[in-house]
């Protein structure tokens, strides 16, 4: 019974090592030959006996040849430590990117986008940044901070909202105290007269 | 994450946890410019201050026709990339003490 689960299990091993033979195949052409082929060269001076490390000698005793060592380093040193801080400079933006407080990060951003945006294109921001989203846990999450820009921007979806529905109580019903607090808040701004919103009393 | 700025995030926890991604990402770019030739020769100067090792093997091989030679310039530069290689792993096996979650442990 052991031996023949051990039989089995070395078939399987054979099997593997067959169907492992064609990349084996690839890398030793293409890979380790040519580099056994280059150390087999380097070793066969043009001029003088076969066999000697002639070359490497030369190399490490010619200042012109063997100062390039410290060149190369020089240059790809700085170089590699430049790429990888871009590289984790963009990582960064990315990830700010998901956080969902991109746009809405700095109050004067969202004021701006506000104001600037069309209707349309705001809610769509907002809610790709889920600050839109009709959910009243997430909603709060964002507006934790109680930065009145954020409220602004949240209650400005509503007014889309509203305007798609063209109803008041159907916009309320999804809302919590403090949307309303945020619609009231949107209302004082449309009063001072600096959103190009008009009609917000169809929401309250 | 109580009071933590985004500096002191990303310092105490992002770095620490990425530290090892990094350091592959660094070792796999140092050995690509580690053989830079095209910068060298066409923004560089090939002749004074950005004589690489590449275009010394080249140098060796295509205008002096010393292929053995030029085989051992490059034996070299991969000899020295190797080391180079080392040293990243041990430095990348010495910040993974950091991690906690077992990602990137190896």
């Amino acid at each position: 019974m052991a031996l023949a689960r051990t039989d089995s299990r070395s078939e399987l091993d054979l099997l593997a090592i067959v169907c492992l033979l064609p990349s084996l195949l690839y890398v030793i052409v293409m890979f380790v030959y040519p580099f056994l082929y280059g150390v087999y060269a380097s070793l066969q001076p043009l001029k003088g006996e076969a066999w000697s490390i002639k070359n490497y000698v030369s190399f490490f005793t010619d200042p012109y040849q063997y100062t390039t060592i410290k060149t190369t380093f020089a240059l790809a040193l700085p170089n590699s430590v430049v790429v990888v801080l871009l590289a984790l400079f963009c990582l960064r933006h990315a990830a700010r990117h998901l956080d969902g407080t991109h746009h809405h990060h700095h109050p004067r951003s969202a004021d701006f986008a506000r104001r600037h945006l069309p209707v349309r294109r705001h809610s769509r921001l907002l809610r790709h940044e889920w600050l839109a989203e009709p959910d009243a846990a997430r909603r709060r999450h964002y507006q934790g901070s109680r930065s009145s820009s954020r409220i602004i921007s949240s209650a400005s979806f509503f007014r889309c909202s509203c305007r798609t529905s063209r109803s008041a109580s159907s916009c309320c019903s999804v809302t919590s105290l403090e949307s309303i607090r945020a619609l009231r808040t949107l209302h004082e701004c449309w009063g001072r007269g600096h959103g190009r919103y008009s009609g917000a009393s169809c929401c309250l | 994450m109580l009071g933590a700025g985004p500096w002191t995030i990303f310092r105490r926890v992002m770095l620490p946890l990425i530290a090892p991604g990094l350091a592959i990402a660094f070792a796999l770019v140092f050995v690509m410019s580690f053989a830079v030739f095209p910068s060298a020769v066409m923004v560089g100067q090939p002749a004074g201050s950005t004589r690489t090792i590449s275009i010394a093997a080249y140098q060796q091989a295509f205008e002096l026709y010393d292929m053995s030679y030029a085989s051992a310039v490059a034996v070299i530069m991969g000899l020295c990339q190797l080391a180079a290689l080392i040293i990243i792993i041990l430095v990348r096996r010495r910040m993974t003490i950091a991690t906690t979650m077992g990602v990137g442990k190896r």
